[in-house]
């Protein structure tokens, strides 16, 4: 079972389009974060013992900004590491920064300890800033963009993670060129799906999403491969027939994310300020509450019927139940901009693939049709 | 929010992983047969780094000569062994040659090709397979 924890609600940051909710400053005690571990490591070996697969947890470091509790991160890591090793389990790691806090020092801890990080920027400073900002609500990109240095070339041990909005989606394709030319070679873009996404805004984002295959089409004729979630998702979920089993959410089976004061959900983007009832699992002391798990196990998935005769169904993420919650309401409806994204992106990697595959390029076939 | 374009995306230009191999292993063994065509395959000769290798003895036949007669030596007598001596500096008329360093080749790490730095750990290849999804991206992981 994979565990993230959301070490504290509070941040060093005021992004707009947060989706963590309220940053009340509440922060995860030793004893939580002990007790959840120690729950999902014996889930874990419950489940390998069931399936008879590998034992292997994935543990996570969210926030808030998890970085505000860097001792707390480092000796939730030691015991994590401790118990996996005792009980047989493949302990991956990672954690998801804003880089104010995280200097070199904590970069080669990082790196060290095998962990993969996710880091939160927007790109160039103009993009960045726009949504990006300080409590006081100045600029926060001079803040962030330097420890980038930690994270250049092909064997950096994590990605950038690029919010995609309607007020900047102009700025969309500079800043994945800003990023590349810089030598990130990892990048993840995260829509936000809850903003009102006017005709405009969308025409603009199928632009984008065309120069940002041209961009890659370059890097992999440079022989430079990158890979960029929108383009490298989609043509591995076409060369493997579909999305498999793995590929998809745990959500609230085998995952869950436990907040600050210990609750759990089903996933990391719907703790939020911990203050919505109805998406609590279970809590660190109680164990699951069979109930309202069971609840949202059931309701989990695609209700919508028109998505059945889909072309493109088994390569859209419809039954992602944190992006269908937060753009219906409902962990099974799927909010129409889903739909029209996951067209895009399918589309703007055919193509990228389709270029790549006929012109026979080594990287490409290196990477995505390996021997 | 009802956005969807009407039209549903074409097929992609490039091969599922599972046709992609089957074209390909098809594609072998169509090569294969057209070799077999070409001649009996199994009387022809094969070759061994670059030497044709001799093609085999019919039964009952006697072995044919490995040199002249005039080189052949005495029953019982072993062949000298020629002496071979390495120069230090191989020397190509009057151009001398320094041999040149050979430099390992880049390192392949997953999709990415990577030059090794002289002080550089050697990467632990089981550590290199595709990283989870981190807290807060988006899925897939």
């Amino acid at each position: 079972m994979d565990v993230t924890l959301c070490l504290t609600h509070a941040c060093n940051l005021r992004c707009d389009y947060c989706y963590a909710g309220t940053k009340s400053g509440r922060r995860m005690s030793w004893e939580t974060a002990r007790s959840a571990l120690d729950f999902a490591f014996a889930r874990t070996v419950e489940q390998a013992d069931l399936t008879k697969r590998e034992s292997v947890c994935q543990l996570g470091f969210f926030g808030g900004e998890p970085l505000l509790e860097w001792d707390l991160l480092q000796r939730a890591t030691a015991h994590a590491l401790t118990e996996c090793a005792r009980l047989g389990i493949r302990l991956k790691r990672t954690v998801t920064t804003n880089m104010i806090l995280l200097d070199e020092a904590k970069a080669d801890w990082l790196r060290a300890n095998h962990f993969h990080v996710g880091l939160s920027l927007d790109g160039t400073r103009d993009m960045h800033d726009r949504h990006r900002r300080t409590p006081t609500g100045g600029p926060s990109h001079d803040l962030c963009a330097p420890a980038l240095r930690f994270f250049r070339g092909p064997a950096a041990n994590g990605e950038v993670i690029v919010v995609v909005d309607p007020g900047t989606i102009g700025l969309l394709a500079g800043s994945v060129a800003w990023l590349i030319a810089g030598d990130i070679r990892r990048i993840s873009l995260n829509p936000n799906f809850t903003a009102d996404w006017d005709a405009d805004a969308l025409a603009r984002w199928e632009e984008a999403y065309e120069r940002i295959g041209d961009l890659y089409i370059e890097c992999f004729r440079d022989d430079r491969p990158v890979a960029i979630n929108i383009i490298d998702g989609k043509i591995r979920a076409h060369l493997n027939g579909g999305y498999r089993p793995c590929d998809r959410c745990g959500f609230g089976e085998n995952e869950i994310a436990v907040s600050a004061a210990g609750y759990f959900y089903p996933c990391e983007r719907l703790v939020g300020d911990d203050s919505n009832e109805a998406l609590r699992i279970g809590h660190v002391t109680e164990g699951f509450y069979p109930a309202a798990r069971h609840r949202l196990l059931a309701a989990r998935g695609n209700a919508m019927s028109e998505c059945a005769s889909c072309q493109v169904r088994e390569r859209c993420v419809n039954w992602c139940g944190c992006v269908n919650y937060a753009g219906t309401g409902m962990i099974n409806r799927v909010p129409g901009i889903v739909c029209h994204h996951e067209r895009l992106s399918i589309a703007a990697a055919d193509r990228v693939g389709g270029i790549l595959f006929a012109a026979n390029n080594p990287a490409f076939m290196r990477g995505f049709y390996p021997e | 929010m009802d956005v969807k374009p009407a039209d549903q995306p074409a097929m992609p230009a490039y091969p599922e992983r599972k046709e992609f191999l089957r074209q390909r292993n098809l594609l072998g063994a169509s090569l294969l047969g057209a070799g077999m065509l070409l001649g009996a395959c199994d009387q022809r000769p094969v070759r061994t780094g670059g030497v044709p290798a001799p093609a085999p003895r019919p039964l009952g036949s006697r072995p044919m000569p490995t040199a002249h007669p005039s080189k052949a030596q005495p029953p019982g007598k072993t062949p000298a062994t020629p002496k071979t001596v390495d120069p230090p500096n191989r020397t190509m008329g009057k151009i001398r040659v320094e041999p040149v360093p050979i430099e390992p080749p880049p390192r392949l790490m997953g999709d990415v090709m990577v030059v090794p730095k002289p002080d550089a750990p050697v990467p632990d290849p089981t550590k290199q397979e595709d990283p989870p999804r981190v807290p807060g991206e988006p899925p897939p992981r």
